[in-house]
């Protein structure tokens, strides 16, 4: 019995070896230039807003609206608003420098569990990836598409993406149990058509579907 | 320079009727204005009108426009339906509060859900104009040439957290509400103005039945 822990302990550590073993480690100038993380957009940031239909499934509530989400060239800030169909704000995050902060926040979701389970979603869309260590990121080549492996804030962040950086789906891993999955859908004409972010061990999801789309010229 | 005299003179002309319609005098007898209010809205026994709801987020430097039509029947009916930028869809019927969201529809029942009961009575009360009778809020009335301007503060401290202020705007030919503005933040707000208004125009029964 023995034997076949040991047996089992090793096969164990060789697959985590071998599987680590494929991200080929870059430094940030490589991924810089393999990528371009500095017009690094899931969201797009040729487009100065975005608007969605919005709804979000939260520990047993169902809540719908528009999530309007505006970034500023100014300070490199992006706001991310939930608004309810009859116009009420039920949140504002602000995200700058790498940090949330909460600009309003009300009923339901005015609770600190709730506001750092949504920051900690939107931040898997959002976040600016040229704050990540650059000894923590990792790429892999998979058939067609590669993935963007890295550690940011005690999170394990996988981004699936095809050229140019064009992600179609992100998994988080927080801890050991959550995970968190990011599904990005384009339409035919390549263009942000939705996003839909579901939670293994919480119930709680958020689905988007694009309304809108503000140009930077606009 | 005789054209641009005419133009310096209509544009000076229209900010001096602008300045009348936007400067307004308090009312100090509200009692006047609730039986003026409560005498035409007993006359009125449906209407249907278009709206247009702009959200302002002045801070974001941004509008969100939503547009769509309502129908109200007295005394608690109400279809609120938007077409832009999605269908969405409220109705107030017989004590129950229905969404319907693309073909999803759920049902509140405005009895025992204190949150629907408070949108099902400001929602009825802004549409017939008569919420100077609700309680629930400080009012101050002020008039111009062709309105008359309520300021709704609420009283409740857990109202206030969600709403900072309404503002309703009402035609003194018809006293039909034109316009409500209903303040989060002085730079957060929503107004809803509503065009098209009809009075007293039959509606079907089926028109507040949800399928």
């Amino acid at each position: 019995m023995r034997i076949y822990r040991i047996i089992f302990l090793i096969l164990s550590s060789f697959i985590l070896f071998t599987s680590c073993g494929t991200f080929c480690c870059l430094n940030k100038q490589k991924l810089l230039n393999n990528i371009d993380v500095s017009n690094y957009s899931i969201l797009e940031k040729k487009y100065n807003s975005l608007l969605f239909k919005a709804n979000i499934k939260a520990l047993g509530n169902d809540y719908t609206g528009l999530i309007f989400i505006k970034y500023f060239a100014s300070d490199s800030s992006i706001h991310i608003v939930f608004i309810s169909e009859l116009g009420l704000n039920l949140f504002d995050f602000k995200y700058k420098s790498d940090k949330f902060e909460v600009v309003t926040c009300k009923d339901f979701f005015n609770k600190k569990q709730i506001i750092n389970i949504l920051q900690s979603d939107f931040r898997s869309i959002v976040q600016d990836l040229s704050k990540i260590e650059t000894n923590k990121i990792s790429i892999k080549e998979v058939n067609d598409f590669k993935i963007l492996k890295f550690i940011h804030l005690s999170d394990k962040y996988f981004y699936f993406y095809r050229s140019n950086f064009d992600v179609f789906r992100i998994y988080k891993k927080a801890g050991f149990f959550k995970t968190i999955n990011v599904s990005i859908v384009k339409n035919s004409e390549d263009l942000l058509d939705s996003i839909n972010i579901s939670h293994s061990r919480i119930r709680l999801s958020i689905n988007l579907k694009l309304i809108k789309v503000q140009n930077n010229a606009n | 320079m005789k054209k641009i005299l005419i133009v310096i003179f209509l544009f000076s002309l229209k900010f001096t009727i602008y300045s009348q319609n936007s400067s307004y005098t308090e009312i100090k007898d509200l009692k006047i204005l609730e039986n003026k209010i409560e005498a035409n809205t007993s006359k009125i026994n449906t209407i249907i009108s278009d709206f247009v709801q702009e959200k302002k987020l002045d801070y974001l430097d941004a509008t969100i426009t939503s547009k769509g039509k309502f129908w109200f029947k007295k005394s608690n009916f109400l279809r609120w339906e938007y077409f832009e930028p999605y269908k969405y869809l409220i109705v107030i019927n017989a004590g129950k509060f229905y969404i319907k969201n693309e073909s999803k529809v759920s049902v509140y029942d405005v009895n025992t859900n204190k949150v629907f009961k408070e949108v099902n009575d400001l929602l009825i009360s802004m549409v017939q104009g008569n919420i100077m009778f609700d309680k629930k809020f400080h009012i101050d009335a002020f008039e111009n040439k062709t309105l008359y301007l309520l300021k709704l503060v609420p009283i409740d401290s857990n109202m206030k957290k969600i709403i900072a202020k309404t503002k309703i705007y009402i035609d003194k030919n018809d006293f039909s509400v034109v316009k409500v503005v209903m303040e989060e933040s002085e730079t957060d707000y929503t107004i809803i103005s509503f065009v098209n208004r009809r009075f007293n125009e039959n509606i079907s029964d089926n028109i507040f039945n949800i399928k």
